[in-house]
């Protein structure tokens, strides 16, 4: 079974489609066969990110709407070989996303053979960001260090666990936080919230922590996922959330304003 | 002749829907006199101290503490529904006052029995008990809605105790309504929908329950214990609201609003492992963040009402 996760945060411009971009493309890297889909219908700015804008034939919406099938309107990513992106419709409202339809492209997707599937939020808490939500296995909770993102993330806990089709059901989904723009000297000068401040009012398990970095809007502006840039800090924080959502321990990086040796990084975590 | 008293006796039952007896908590808003820049005021201080809790509530409008024979129905209810209120029903008030009621689609209730003692044994300080959440019963009255005693239903009718209103606060009757909430209470969802709709199917009379709850309480939601305890074995985010008609235990930080004893219970304590609360309040006493911010602040704490002041003290 494909597992379905979303990108998510209720707050905007935090780094969900810069999040969806890079994760998904690390999935790929590491030989999962993914597919990107982008929720925020009227935006579309998945594809800019992953330069393929001008490949957008059929998008997502004409697919719920059968004016496309599926095959037809999937992108094959340019650089990974398992990667697939589903762009959003530029034209559309986001109100044309319905539960069915979008039940019925997750289903075909699992039923072509992808492992992953990233639904990319838009921000808010309306239909878009509900249909992006209501189906997933995991969310991916991105919050800036800063209060009011992180009372949007908390907001956004509470309806994936009350209004998600697993919490219908009686179950859970499961929860990681992605703290994003970190800035460990404004968080040294109290301008921002702390990891550990973060990690404790939200009380989720941290896949990772994505540093404040240029290479983020280089990256976007050439159309390349962060992940690819292996020698920024930002692309390889990024390659550490992957490894933690496969299962692997990894210690968290680019927390203080000098690298620290491990022992150190130890000893400030616990403090 | 046999068939059609059979058939008489037997009421066909309705595809469409069914009925059933249903004990809901209701809002009481108790009238002391009406100006409509005052109650706009007050109203207004009102939801703000708790916003989600008067989110499309409904509330049945008491004329019975009024002094005058009649007031303007209308903009009252206006008022209300501006603030987020549903009015769904008046009680009390002047024949006149019911005439209007009735035009303006308003259910009737019946009087409180104990006229004038309960505002004695319910005040938790002047302004707090203006407004308060009490138990109200929504059922079909027996005159309007014939329920047949042969009606072949698979539920057994509503029990006569239910059809009483509980409206005094003796002891007895209280416990009655109790079991019943805790019915009623299954069906308050975590986020803001406030009390459902599901019917409540013979409550048995059981002694008071608490709810549980095991995740955090997040940002947006409400969790509201009807008859009993509530108690949080997490955290409770700031945004979020819990409330409970007894005690309150969080063994977690409490960041979001906790309301104890909020049907006028003055002897509900709020219990928490971090004191970081936007508001408490008990019985209808509150304190707000910036009066919390002492000594106890970010630690355990407790928090009673003795002689309608609300202390706080670490644990
Ligand atoms: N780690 C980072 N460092 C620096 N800039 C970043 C970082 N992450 C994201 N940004 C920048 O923040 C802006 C918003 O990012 P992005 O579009 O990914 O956010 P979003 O949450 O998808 O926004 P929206 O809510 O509008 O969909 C972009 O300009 C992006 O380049
Ligand atoms: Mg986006």
């Amino acid at each position: 079974m494909a597992k379905i996760i979303v990108v998510t945060s209720g707050k905007g411009g935090v780094g969900k489609t810069t999040t969806s971009a890079a994760i998904s493309s690390g999935l790929a890297l590491r030989g999962h066969k993914t597919a990107v889909i982008d929720f925020d219908i009227g935006l579309r700015n998945l594809d800019i990110v992953m330069d393929c804008e001008r490949r957008v034939v059929y998008d997502f919406v004409n697919v719920i709407n059968g004016e496309a099938n599926l095959r037809q309107a999937l992108i094959k990513d340019k650089r990974c070989e398992n990667l697939y992106i589903l762009p959003a419709s530029q034209t559309r409202d986001k109100d044309a996303l319905s539960q069915e339809g979008v039940e019925r492209v997750l289903k075909e997707l699992d039923e072509e053979g992808f492992e992953f599937i990233i639904c990319d939020s838009p921000a808010g808490i309306e239909h878009g960001a509900f249909m992006a939500l209501y189906f997933a296995d995991m969310a991916i909770v991105v919050a800036n260090p800063e209060v009011s993102s992180v009372r949007d993330s908390d907001r956004i806990l509470g309806i994936l666990q009350s209004k998600s089709r697993r919490a219908e059901n009686g179950g859970q989904v499961e929860e990681r936080l992605l703290l994003t723009r970190y800035n460990p000297a404004r968080v040294a000068k109290g301008e921002m919230l702390g990891v550990e401040d973060v990690e404790e009012i939200l009380a989720t398990k941290l896949l990772g922590v994505i540093p404040e970095s240029e290479s983020v809007l280089k990256a976007s502006n050439q159309g390349v996922p962060v992940i690819h840039d292996a020698d920024s800090n930002a692309g390889q924080a990024y390659g550490d959330a992957v490894s933690r959502l496969l299962g692997e321990e990894v210690d968290h990086r680019f927390l203080s304003v000098e690298q620290k040796g491990l022992l150190q990084r130890l000893f400030r975590r616990s403090a | 002749m046999d068939s059609t008293q059979a058939s008489a006796a037997s009421v066909a039952p309705s595809s469409s829907f069914r009925l059933k007896g249903g004990l809901f908590p209701m809002t009481l808003l108790e009238l002391k006199h009406f100006d409509a820049a005052d109650f706009e005021a007050d109203l207004q201080n009102k939801v703000s101290e708790a916003p989600a809790f008067f989110q499309q509530a409904p509330v049945v409008i008491s004329a019975e503490q009024l002094q005058t024979e009649s007031f303007d129905l209308d903009s009252c209810l206006s008022l209300c529904r501006q603030y987020g209120l549903i009015p769904v029903a008046l009680r009390g008030g002047s024949e006149s006052l019911q005439a209007l009621a009735r035009e303006l689609n308003l259910a009737q209730m019946a009087e409180s029995r104990q006229r004038g003692s309960r505002v004695a044994t319910n005040s938790g300080g002047e302004e707090p008990s203006a407004m308060q959440q009490e138990p109200s019963a929504l059922q079909q009255e027996p005159s309007a809605l014939q329920q047949e005693p042969s009606a072949p239903t698979d539920e057994p009718p509503v029990p006569e105790q239910q059809q009483l209103l509980p409206l005094d606060e003796s002891e007895a009757s209280q416990l009655e309504v109790d079991a019943a909430d805790r019915e009623a209470n299954e069906c308050v969802d975590q986020s803001n929908d406030g009390v459902g709709s599901t019917a409540i199917e013979t409550p048995p009379p059981a002694p008071m329950q608490s709810k549980i709850i095991t995740t955090p309480v997040r940002s947006g939601q409400q969790v509201y214990a009807a008859g009993g305890d509530l108690i949080v074995m997490s955290s409770v985010s700031a945004g979020a609201e819990i409330l409970a008609d007894g005690n309150i235990h969080v063994y977690g930080a409490l960041r979001g609003r906790a309301l104890a004893g909020v049907r006028g219970d003055s002897k509900a304590r709020i219990f928490c492992q971090s004191l970081e609360a936007e508001l408490i309040s008990i019985a209808g006493s509150f304190k707000l963040d910036e009066d919390l911010r002492g000594e106890l602040w970010k630690k355990p704490a407790q928090a009673s009402l003795s002689d309608e002041a609300l202390n706080i003290t670490g644990l």
